[in-house]
């Protein structure tokens, strides 16, 4: 049996009733300046909000008193900054709110991209894309050469992109990570025709997920010029680049010429029968319903379901125009 | 009724205008339509002999009758060779293009010639914004102003104000928006408004259920709500679908703020009652433009 003398465990009691008292002292004044901070935040917004509404709609001058003077100010006038620009499209107004920045909020993210904090470092990265923070370009250039994570290197590029497009496409083809679809997506669709037209260009040097993204946008944004590559993407080895590519075409809403796209009628790939079907819908009914009549009896559900119903459409619109009076 | 009937407009006497009168006076508030009461007077009546008179007024008769519409009202005045109409849904301006007509159409065939050249009316127009003017006080202004047209020879059209302006109108204004610093830019985007004759009462709340809790929406005033479409507890949608339930939901112009700009969210949206659909960002000087011409054509 095991003996430990009445003195020890008072002691030991005594040192957990120390450290509690501690760490609940520390809790406690933790909370109290936080609950101070978010009242001088609080605070800002109730006293200058009005006078930020005045100075953006030309109803008064700027005021050096609107200036924020602690971080928790600082983000006051971000939240003010924020509202305006998710819910105001005002060229002035948003015009003034990347003045202010330039001129007053730098140094507080420059301050906050040498951070140690990742939370800090990303905040930081995203108010420059929002402020339009131009005067930082050159320090989020330089953040390039260090190690980074996956998001601070996708906010980064993306704020060149914004900023400085034409040193977009070298940082974006050698990036040392590598991005989620989604996040190639985010790019593709905030770029210039002319910035899309060099990626085209460049599209061997893409990785997959890069492809996918370029040839949906593409689809998205519909760009009729784009016809002659998206065909050529149809010869990839990659069934998926094939399938998104039929999918782009479709939402170019033009009508094919069935000779180069016979063969997907017959593709050992359901997706690519599919999408036929709904190619297929653009063209005449002479043209498209013998192939349809033969998708009805794809071993796919869903492309026997869509030729189905495409018929079916046919057969109801020639039925209109019989019963039409012929005048 | 002392009153006779040609073609199908009714000649009222001027003993039962008033009723007449006081009637759609009444109705001018509430259906937000100005009236205008024109007097018409022939000038030198002294010149006519009896037959005349008799035959001019015929005549005038004849081309007020092919001028007036259904809604209108045609009066007769004691007075000798004086004429009344009350013109629905009316204001000065078409009263104005109104006189101008029927004087170019008594010029065009020949009336004007028969009776001396250039044929000697004058007319007064008041238009009735409220209904604080009395018949009696309006034909009293209606009289001095013909005597004033008469000897002013800028034109013979005299005019009556004192009934045209319109009392300031109580319209409700309920921002939806749980983002407290945009509701403020909002607030304050609506105080700067100016209107002449609206006065907006403005309320704010942060969700759809604040805001169907409330008694605030069951008044009969004309009601704006500006709805962000993503609320807490009950959003944008749920808000418009209970509003037109309501038996009175007329009096409820909504503007839907939202992010979404999809056409089938758009035709959603207006066929579920949304009379303005915002897509944010929005440019807010557009949006303070939509809601001036909403509230200057409450009134037509």
């Amino acid at each position: 049996m095991i003996t430990v003398a009445i003195e020890w465990v008072a002691l030991i009691i005594l040192l957990f009733t120390l450290l509690l008292i501690g760490i609940t002292l520390y809790l406690f004044w933790s909370r109290t300046r936080e609950k101070a901070n978010q009242h001088v935040k609080k605070a800002y917004i109730e006293k200058h909000n009005r006078h930020w509404y005045e100075y953006f709609r030309n109803l008064a001058p700027f005021s050096e008193e609107m200036v924020p003077v602690s971080p928790y100010e600082i983000e006051a006038v971000e939240e003010i900054f924020l509202s305006y620009l998710m819910n105001v499209s005002d060229a002035d107004i948003r015009g003034k709110i990347k003045q202010f920045a330039n001129e007053h909020l730098v140094g507080h993210y420059k301050r906050m991209l040498s951070s140690r904090n990742w939370g800090k470092r990303m905040n930081s990265l995203y108010r420059i894309a929002d402020f339009q923070i131009y005067a930082l370009l050159d320090v989020c250039e330089q953040m390039e050469r260090a190690k980074l994570s996956r998001d601070e290197y996708f906010q980064l590029l993306k704020i060149k992109l914004l900023f400085r497009e034409e040193r977009f496409i070298e940082s974006f083809l050698f990036m040392p990570v590598k991005m989620s679809e989604f996040q190639y997506k985010q790019y593709m669709l905030l770029l210039s025709p002319s910035l899309l037209e060099q990626l085209k260009q460049r599209y061997t040097e893409l990785v997959p997920e890069c492809r996918y993204a370029l040839i949906d946008t593409i689809g998205i944004r519909k760009e009729m010029d784009t016809l002659d590559f998206l065909k050529a993407c149809l010869r990839d080895e990659d069934s998926e680049i094939r399938i998104r590519s039929l999918k782009a075409i479709n939402e170019l809403n033009i009508r094919i010429d069935l000779t180069e796209y016979d063969s997907f009628i017959a593709s050992p790939v359901w997706e690519e029968r599919f999408m036929m079907t709904l190619l297929l819908q653009r063209l005449p009914d002479e043209q498209s319903l013998p192939y349809l009549e033969k998708l009805m009896n794809d071993s796919s559900w869903y492309v026997r379901e869509e030729a189905g119903r495409a018929i079916s459409e046919r057969r109801q619109r020639a039925g209109k125009r019989d019963a039409e009076p012929a005048y | 009724m002392n009153s006779k009937f040609f073609r199908d407009i009714p000649i009222i006497s001027e003993e039962h205008i008033l009723n007449i009168f006081t009637l759609l006076k009444a109705n001018v508030v509430r259906s937000r339509k100005t009236i205008s009461v024109v007097l018409i007077s022939v000038l030198q009546q002294e010149r006519y002999n009896p037959d005349q008179q008799m035959e001019l007024t015929q005549q005038m008769y004849n081309h007020l009758k092919a001028k007036l519409r259904q809604t209108d009202v045609l009066f007769q005045l004691d007075r000798l060779l004086e004429w009344g109409v009350i013109l629905s849904h009316s204001g000065e301006e078409e009263a104005k293009a109104f006189i101008q007509r029927l004087y170019e159409e008594m010029k065009r065939t020949g009336v004007a010639g028969e009776f001396g050249d250039p044929f000697p009316f004058v007319a007064a127009i008041a238009e009735i914004g409220n209904n604080d003017i009395e018949f009696d006080d309006l034909m009293n202004e209606s009289r001095q102003a013909l005597s004033e047209a008469a000897s002013w020879p800028g034109g013979p059209i005299g005019f009556v104000r004192s009934g045209k302006r319109r009392k300031a109108e109580r319209i409700k204004v309920s921002i939806l928006e749980s983002n407290e610093i945009f509701k403020d830019i909002f607030r304050m985007s609506l105080q700067n408004l100016r209107f002449d004759d609206i006065q907006l009462d403005i309320r704010d709340f942060r969700d759809g259920l604040e805001f169907l809790d409330s008694d605030w929406y069951g008044s009969s005033h004309t009601h704006i709500v500006i709805t962000n479409d993503i609320l807490p507890r009950k959003n944008g949608m749920e808000v418009v679908y209970a509003l037109r339930q309501m038996p009175n939901n007329g009096k409820f112009i909504v503007f839907m703020m939202t992010k979404r700009n999809a056409e089938e969210d758009m035709i959603a949206a207006y066929e579920s009652g949304v009379d303005h659909y915002i897509v944010k960002p929005f440019n807010i000087r557009l949006f303070e433009s939509q809601l001036k011409r909403v509230l200057v054509r409450l009134w037509s």
